[in-house]
């Protein structure tokens, strides 16, 4: 059979505009919303991490326009890991008047020992998990960011699960590795 | 063979010509449905409906329940703006008088506040609460029959945050200190502004850095405290906006004022403010700035009269100082850097400090003549010998004259001569000389508050009193600080602000301390007439390079500013809103994935889309640069230019009046290294931000 040469060079660019163009187009990330609940509150987590450390890498511009790393570092105690969520508390139940109190929100392991959020967890902000979300008591509206807990590794390692129980409230939510 | 070279040479050409086609015809950049749908809105923001809402919210809230003095309503830090306050709301059956405490570790760190009158539905602000702590606030309520009722409730508070400065109290004696709170003021927005109580104890912070940059804070007769706003005009410190606020946070006012407002500002006795701001070419032009001062209506919010330092002043002396080089300033000469406004209501005149000239001057509000000069004789002379005819004589011992100085201020009338006038100032010493070559280096100068007494017939300047001197190096601030004398006690509280560090070593490179290659420190010290310290705290940096203190603030926790009515007092706005306009710049219409920009502030007020954040360019930061934010659909694209400032930010009000309505992506180019307007170089090709606005 003989060769054609069919000049196939000059469609390439076409191909590859085409392909840039393709690359252009913007994929629609998928949501989910939490169910409706008559609870009076929702707890839903966008994302968790497990780190055995913090570091963070603070670039600091010099007069000259060069840059010097300042090195920072957080460490759970010996034995555990920093468990960070990034979740949002919103008042689901407009007529409840019951606030939301983070001692109720708890991390139980597979044992079912549980474990509160970290009574200080200023210092995620220092390592880009911002915003934080503050409040110790939260009384309306939705109220979301970053929250800390510390737990044993080997609790880490197996099952986990975030419970909000409170009175009229049950919430549980499989923390999914 | 020649056929597939040429095949090959054909293919190139093509390739090259749609290439071209696509580069040049904009679609690279050219946002589709796909990619709008991608991208984050942009939200809407207002604080005065922000801060309304809230307080509806609150109150449907609270109507859920029924709440007494025994079981109240708490929600801590209502507007979201000081985490060490809160709102406790309840019923009682009877009209009864609320007071309400939180304890402190004793009665000097203990404010008890009584609401004015009776009422049956009780709304009680909570300041001064302690961070990380479970404070005990008490709730004393005085029915008008006469009995009395106590509620104790328990807040618990979240600690300060991780890069709160570092405080260390080297003398407290509250017995001997003016009554209040210390408002430590915040120059940069790395830095928090904060109360301090008598013992160093941290009783408020405001966690939003945007607002009140380097500018004076002040308690105005309504009891409200006047701040500049956060929306800034020009980094680091000059602001569209001024609040008439709370310490909850809560604005009441919010005054627009076109040409920004910096460093100081005072209320004069019919309720109108003087204030340092200006001219109305800053910063676009190539003008100067921070020379003029401004006075506000304060019915209206307009600027009603200028007062023009340039027409007054020889902009073109210059004086060896450290707010060169002029990138700090850029892009506008700041020959006077005027860093407080005075009013002298006995002959109708302004004084005015410039810290860059090292003089205090005192020009008539009508006729803008000058009637004399608080400086060292040294570089007036030549093109500026005509101001020697207002140069003060020195007499008396120990005289030293001040350079650098800030907060200059009239004090009351202590000998009754109707011919002298004393101004307290704190002279921070910078260079001590007006040239290079005469300049007293860091390590062997002080910083001090001093008292010149003026005879304004003799044209004699005597100083009465001086504090800091002994303090040496340890103290010398380059820049930043204020004094005050305090009323009850007679006590000067002095700030010592802007103490650059270098491995513990005072130097004096504002610039590289700004950019947070040096330390900024500071110093706050109470100190009777006698010279005797009842106050004496250090700040210095954690987790960041900057601790500076613009000016410290005795204030007392509460005023009458504490009492309102949820949801039925929204906060206005006067004065007239700037914003930018749509730059003649031509964009070419490349994608070039350059730049990469971390927004600070990005929302939409009304008409204005404000941006306020940092950008680097090729992965890098730049000491001057400038971005350009392109708003783009199918049909339209419109261009603005944001100010500069220093280490790649920038900041921007933007006019979307003149945008047809509709939805856009941003766009953000430019990266322009040298010039700091939309005409300087601008690097070709942009890329998107991510966000989108929709424009009605």
């Amino acid at each position: 059979m003989r060769k054609t040469n069919r000049p196939v060079y000059p469609f390439l660019p076409f191909l590859c505009l085409v392909l840039i163009l393709s690359a252009c187009q913007a994929s629609q990330a998928a949501s989910t919303q939490p169910p409706a609940s008559a609870q009076p509150w929702q707890v839903t987590i966008a994302k968790f991490e497990i780190k055995n450390s913090l570091n963070s890498t603070e670039s600091v511009t010099q007069y000259n326009g060069s840059k010097i790393d300042v090195v920072h570092t957080q460490s759970p105690d010996a034995g555990n890991v920093y468990l960070i969520m990034d979740g949002t508390v919103s008042k689901t139940d407009n007529q409840s008047s019951a606030p939301f109190d983070w001692q109720w929100l708890v991390v139980k392991d597979a044992s079912g020992k549980s474990y509160q959020r970290l009574a200080n967890d200023t210092f995620l902000e220092q390592y880009q998990y911002t915003p934080r979300i503050t409040g110790l008591e939260l009384r309306f509206g939705e109220n979301s960011g970053w929250m800390a807990y510390e737990i044993p590794t080997s609790a880490a390692a197996g099952k986990l699960i975030l419970a909000y129980t409170a009175e009229g409230n049950q919430q549980e939510i499989v923390l999914q590795k | 063979m020649k056929k597939k070279i040429l095949y090959l040479l054909l293919a190139v050409f093509v390739a090259l010509v749609i290439a071209a086609g696509a580069l040049f015809s904009g679609v690279l950049v050219m946002p589709t449905q796909a990619s709008l749908a991608k991208d984050t809105p942009v939200l809407g923001y207002d604080i005065l409906q922000t801060q309304n809402q809230r307080e509806l919210d609150i109150l449907a809230d609270y109507a859920k329940g029924s709440y007494t003095p025994q079981k109240p309503y708490i929600i801590q830090d209502p507007y979201q703006a000081n985490p060490l306050s809160a709102l406790i709301l309840f019923e009682t059956a009877q009209p009864a008088q609320v007071t309400v405490t939180v304890l402190g570790k004793n009665k000097y760190a203990t404010f008890p506040f009584t609401i004015t009158g009776f009422t049956t539905h009780h709304e009680v602000p909570v300041l001064g609460l302690y961070a990380g702590q479970a404070n005990q606030v008490n709730l004393g309520i005085a029915y008008q029959d006469g009995t009395q009722e106590t509620s104790t409730q328990t807040l618990q508070t979240e600690p300060l945050p991780y890069d709160f400065p570092t405080l260390k109290v080297r003398v407290s004696k509250p017995e001997q200190m003016e009554p209040g709170i210390d408002l430590m003021i915040s120059c940069l927005d790395t830095n928090y502004t904060y109360m301090l109580d008598a013992y160093g104890d941290v009783r408020g912070y405001f966690t939003n850095k945007n607002f009140g940059h380097c500018t004076a804070m002040r308690a105005l007769q309504n009891g409200r405290l006047l701040a500049t706003g956060d929306v800034e005009k020009l980094m680091p410190y000059n602001m569209y906006t001024l609040w008439e606020m709370n310490l909850l946070g809560k604005v009441f006012v919010e005054y627009e004022i076109p040409n920004a407002v910096h460093h100081d500002i005072i209320e004069l006795p019919n309720g109108d403010f003087l204030a340092a701001s200006n001219n109305a070419n800053m910063p676009w032009g190539y003008t100067s700035r921070e020379d003029v001062v401004i006075r506000i209506d304060r019915q209206t919010g307009a600027v009603i009269d200028q007062y023009d330092l340039t027409q007054i002043l020889d902009p073109s002396r210059a004086p060896y100082t450290h707010y060169d080089p002029g990138v700090i300033n850029a892009p506008n000469l700041d020959w006077a850097h005027m860093n407080s406004v005075a009013m002298d209501y006995t002959d109708n005149s302004i004084i005015v400090s410039s810290p860059i000239q090292s003089a205090v001057v005192k020009f008539n509000a009508d006729t803008r003549k000058i009637d004399w000069i608080l400086s060292s004789p040294e570089g007036w002379d030549g093109a500026d010998s005509q101001y020697q005819q207002y140069l003060l004589k020195p007499i008396g011992a120990n005289f030293e004259w001040q350079w650098g100085q800030h907060s200059a201020k009239i004090l009351p009338d202590t000998d009754g001569d109707p011919n002298t006038i004393d101004i307290l100032l704190f002279d921070n010493g910078q260079n001590r000389s007006f040239t290079q070559a005469g300049s007293v280096s860091p390590a062997d100068n002080y910083s001090r508050a001093v008292i010149y007494r003026i005879n304004e017939a003799n044209r004699t300047v005597e100083q009465l009193w001086e504090y800091g001197k002994d303090l040496g190096s340890g103290a010398y601030a380059t820049f930043l600080g204020n004094v005050d004398e305090l009323p009850q006690t007679g006590n000067f509280n002095i700030d010592f602000g802007g103490m650059l560090r270098q491995n513990g070593v005072p130097v004096d490179d504002i610039v590289a301390s700004v950019i947070g290659q040096q330390q900024v420190q500071s110093r706050v010290v109470e100190v009777q007439r006698d010279g005797q310290e009842v106050f004496d705290v250090s700040v210095t940096p954690n987790h960041t390079s900057d601790s500076e203190t613009y000016q410290v603030r005795k204030m007392d926790l509460y005023t009458v500013a504490d009492e309102y009515t949820l949801g039925k007092s929204q906060g206005q706005r006067k004065g007239v809103v700037q914003a930018t306009g749509p730059t003649t710049y031509t964009l070419p219409p490349f994608f070039i994935p350059r730049i990469t920009v971390q927004f600070s502030q990005l929302y939409q007020q009304n008409e204005a889309l404000i941006v306020q954040g940092s950008f680097q360019f090729q992965g890098k930061s730049y000491m001057l640069g400038k971005v350009l934010f392109v708003l783009k659909n199918q049909q339209h694209q419109v261009i603005f230019a944001s100010n500069s400032g220093l280490d790649g930010q920038f900041e921007g009000r933007f006019d979307l009046g003149t945008v047809p309505s509709g939805e856009y992506a941003i766009y953000v180019a430019g990266g322009v290294t040298n010039g700091m307007d939309a005409q300087g170089k601008v690097n070709p090709g942009y890329n998107p931000t991510g966000y989108k606005i929709e424009v009605k």
